[in-house]
């Protein structure tokens, strides 16, 4: 999927912070782009590994994890905005995100 | 989390060159079992999705199998594909073995790999992965 629009781009947000919200048991309100993944939400690689399945199925990608993995070692994902930008890159370029400059 | 002691033994004449270990709740992995949560082939090989449904305790596999790859990945102390690491339980021989590709001995530098499973009494499930060479 390349070129993903504004209303692409706001669904993704919704899904993740959606997500976390009923992962997390919390409220949708109190979850914003600099909520911290691992402080705040009690997040780990479990939860990030089964949000990532939710996204690959939903858009239909085509990504490895160690694709991602690499990725994440230069730009790493430790807050829901990171993890909405990091999502919607995925979304966008799939396993082509290790040559995308974010 | 409470382990009081843990012990592996294993003939080798190879050298141990790394080693990881991880620890999850079984019960996280009960939603896998039910079809409340999906099984991600990113993680999990059609294989293994087999293999832990053939268990008596499929949470437990899947638990265990999801431990080996986290292990796996500190171990080698670079991204891998978990749904290559694989883990199985031999009933004959009463321990678990783990398969990887042989493209990843080679990328790791290992000649072999081990895997020790352990559950604790808090329904935690502990793998130790050891790389040797």
């Amino acid at each position: 999927m390349s070129g993903i629009n504004e209303s692409i781009v706001n669904e993704i947000k919704d899904l993740v912070i959606n997500y976390f919200s009923e992962e997390c048991d919390i409220a949708k309100e109190n979850i914003n782009d600099s909520t911290n993944i691992i402080e705040e939400l009690e997040g780990d690689s479990l939860m990030l590994l089964s949000l990532l399945e939710v996204v690959r199925k939903k858009y239909n990608l085509s990504i490895e994890l160690k694709t991602l993995g690499k990725h994440l070692i230069k730009k790493p994902a430790n807050t829901v905005g990171e993890v909405v930008k990091l999502t919607t890159a995925i979304v966008e370029h799939g396993d082509n995100i290790i040559n995308v400059e974010l | 989390m409470v382990i009081t002691s843990s012990m592996l033994s294993f003939n080798t004449n190879k050298k141990l060159l790394a080693c990881g270990i991880d620890s999850e709740h079984i019960e996280r992995f009960t939603r896998l079992c039910t079809g409340e949560k999906a099984l991600s082939p990113l993680i999990f090989s059609p294989k293994e999705i087999e293999h832990c449904f053939s268990l008596d305790n499929p949470s437990i596999g899947f638990c265990a199998s999801f431990c080996c790859k986290e292990a796996m990945y500190k171990a080698c102390k670079q991204p891998i594909n978990f749904n290559t690491c694989e883990l199985f339980w031999t009933p004959s021989k009463e321990k678990y073995h783990v398969t990887l590709p042989n493209d990843f001995y080679l990328e790791h530098k290992i000649q072999e790999a081990i895997a020790q499973v352990e559950t604790s009494s808090a329904k935690e499930c502990i793998v130790t992965v050891f790389l040797l060479g």
